[in-house]
């Protein structure tokens, strides 16, 4: 399951070549930060929080068995570090109420959104983004941004199946909600048109 | 079924959006920095302090006490193994002379050896604390 090239550098490392471990933060580093700076929302911790997964990932490299990817498990360790995180800080984690969703409304925030310059219309994602509480937040950016699949999710979080699918869908329709409400005439005015 | 409505749509849309928030970079050191923290962890796991007596050890010290204590006690009603009874009743023989009888010693000696003592088990704190520091 594991890329071959990272598993010549895992048993390098594991050999006692700390120096092979470079390619292996080099690789992924950006990965973990940014699910960790997702999941706090803050540069500092995001920071903090790769540095100790891949401390863990060092101390512990001996125990991965190859089953599944190295990111796969890297992840995990980042999305566990992150949590406890979280937890720590106790950020208060918005509770959002959404309405029900017509497909005109999708339409219709899809139209704004297009109609707003490629750049800005980033930072209005990335805002809206930071809005969802927590998990869902996490959820999401993993499924669309890193592109992971729903198995490698699962093996992530160790959320079930059933659960896993129903938090995405509700993380999906509340960010279209907070897009939708974030994107009002105003902020147009303020984003400026193409 | 409400909860499932439109779900082609909603992901059609985090797909086209989401990958377009550009991504965050780490700082230009992060790899050089951490890799000095794993290689200063790995010194200090070298010196890492190990305790004397093990908890191993430290179970076989508390049996063998506890067995030195009450065996003699509950072996005294039936003894196991015949050992011979020691007297103590020869030294009685002999006749100590209190050696030290004659000795007396300055307030201001008895003083010098006190703050020895305290000076003694003092500096133990302070060679502590210099080691721990050495192995940071």
């Amino acid at each position: 399951m594991t890329d071959k090239n990272d598993q010549l550098y895992i048993t390098k490392v594991i050999k006692g070549d700390t120096n092979a471990f470079v390619y292996l933060v080099d690789t992924y580093k950006n990965l973990v930060f940014s699910l960790a700076f997702k999941m706090t929302k803050n540069r500092e911790e995001a920071e903090e929080i790769s540095q100790d997964t891949f401390i863990k990932a060092y101390k512990n490299l001996s125990k991965f068995k190859g089953d599944s990817k190295f990111s796969t498990w890297l992840y995990r360790i980042a999305y566990h570090t992150s949590l406890d995180a979280i937890k720590k800080n106790k950020n208060n984690n918005n509770t959002f109420e959404i309405n029900e969703i017509t497909f005109n409304q999708i339409k219709a925030t899809e139209n704004i959104l297009e109609g707003i310059e490629r750049k800005e219309r980033a930072k209005i994602m990335k805002v809206c983004l930071d809005k969802l509480p927590d998990e869902e937040r996490t959820i999401i950016w993993m499924f669309y941004y890193d592109e992971l699949s729903l198995k490698e999710i699962l093996e992530i979080t160790s959320l079930s199946e059933a659960n896993l699918k129903v938090k995405l869908h509700r993380a999906r329709k509340k960010l279209l909600a907070i897009v939708k409400e974030n994107v009002s005439p105003e902020m147009i005015e303020n984003y400026g048109r193409k | 079924m409400g909860e499932n409505k439109h779900i082609k749509e909603l992901d059609a849309f985090a797909k086209k959006y989401i990958k377009e928030i550009p991504s965050e970079k780490l700082s230009l050191d992060f790899t050089a920095s951490l890799m000095k923290k794993i290689a200063l962890e790995q010194n200090s796991e070298v010196y890492k302090a190990k305790a004397l007596i093990s908890k191993k050890g430290w179970f076989l010290i508390v049996a063998s006490i506890l067995a030195l204590i009450f065996i003699p006690f509950k072996s005294s009603e039936k003894n196991l193994i015949n050992v011979p009874k020691l007297e103590f009743n020869f030294l009685d023989n002999f006749q100590f002379t209190n050696l030290f009888a004659s000795l007396s010693v300055s307030n201001v000696t008895l003083y010098a050896v006190l703050f020895f003592g305290i000076l003694f088990f003092a500096q133990i704190i302070f060679l502590k604390k210099h080691f721990d520091k050495r192995v940071y």
